[in-house]
């Protein structure tokens, strides 16, 4: 067993080299790839590069209420389909994170690239808006706004809410 | 490996040196073939990587991108050493700890209840959510990097010349 110990230890040199090895590559290899991360997240959110955390405003509840006055906005829920149908913002569609690649095709045929989007998702921890929003920018959008806080600071400012029984009725 | 009236002793399997070589070297291969795979995805979409990790709930934000980057690279580096035969016994040690560390984490995600993507061989967030039974995937890989691992390191334990460096004989 000792003698194990001293095999094992008789590698350390070499898997600090391939530690080493991999922290150059994967820094290099970051300085040239399309979304360039910010190695420290001090300010975004993980995965989100400055170059697109650029190109998304925020919104609160009121300001977000301001921007529906324009028709134009289309408000999309980046929840789970089944938040979605529960309750959400009146007149938003359903453009899931997890199921993104899978709505995006649909949705992509439908909503023109310079379309006003107004994004929203869970609550203050929720990045979501920000993940399907960065996808957004990816494929071409250009006016893209998130909602602060997401739907939790819609009820916090007692805005209205569209449940599946109104929509059905409607 | 000695198998005294019928139970194999947790010495014997320290001192197990393989008796097929051609198996070392299928599995050294087919270890570093399933690395190299699960890194593809993370290396061409680090940003969605990051996210996955973000999700695991276990390292502080600022380090997520960094963390992640590091990760898919370690990946490729470790999966091309073990197919080159290039320090191999540091190579199995890392593939074993990295397993380990994958399987902890998966676990204490479950554990506090989050419903995440694993992000083991793709970044699509699209895909059916993890449980504790689909954790038999990582189960087999570590038995084979356990594996990996014992059988190198006994040749150095027992001073003879590394593997990759003996002539295959089958």
């Amino acid at each position: 067993m000792r003698t194990l110990v001293v095999a094992i230890l008789r590698e350390l040199p070499r898997i600090a080299g391939i530690a080493v090895a991999s922290l150059i590559l994967a820094v290099a290899a970051n300085a040239m790839h399309p979304m360039q991360l910010p190695l420290l997240v001090t300010k975004e959110v993980p995965g989100l590069p400055h170059w697109v955390s650029e190109r998304l405003k925020h919104v609160d509840a009121q300001g977000a209420l301001d921007l529906m006055n324009n028709p134009e906005v289309l408000v999309i829920d980046t929840r789970d389909e089944p938040d979605f149908r529960r309750e959400r913002i009146p007149g938003a569609i359903s453009l899931p994170y997890h199921g993104f690649s899978a709505s995006f095709p649909g949705f992509s045929v439908s909503v023109s690239r310079d379309r006003p989007l107004l994004l929203y998702c869970y609550g203050t921890a929720c990045g979501l808006s920000a993940r399907v929003g960065k996808r957004l920018v990816v494929y071409g959008y250009t006016d893209i706004t998130l909602l602060k806080k997401g739907i939790d600071a819609w009820k916090a400012a007692n805005l209205p809410l569209e449940t599946q029984e109104e929509h059905n009725e409607n | 490996m000695r198998i005294k009236s019928g139970k194999i002793s947790f010495r014997s399997i320290l001192q197990y040196r393989g008796n097929s070589r051609l198996l070392l070297i299928i599995l050294r291969i087919g270890v570093g073939l399933v690395f190299i795979y699960a890194s593809i995805d993370k290396v061409v979409h680090p940003d969605q990587f990051a996210e996955i990790m973000q999700d695991y709930e276990i390292l502080p934000n600022l380090v997520v991108n960094l963390a992640s980057l590091c990760l898919a690279w370690l990946e490729v580096v470790l999966g091309v050493c073990l197919i080159a035969g290039v320090w191999v016994r540091a190579s199995a040690l890392m593939v074993t700890g990295l397993t380990v560390v994958f399987i902890g984490g998966l676990s204490i995600a479950f554990t506090r209840g989050v419903g995440l993507h694993c992000g083991c061989l793709s970044t699509d967030p699209g895909g059916a959510a993890r449980t504790w039974i689909s954790l038999w995937q990582e189960g087999l890989l570590l038995l084979a990097c356990v594996w990996l691992t014992v059988v190198t390191l006994n040749y150095a334990a027992r001073g003879t010349r590394e593997p990759e460096q003996r002539p295959v004989v089958m």
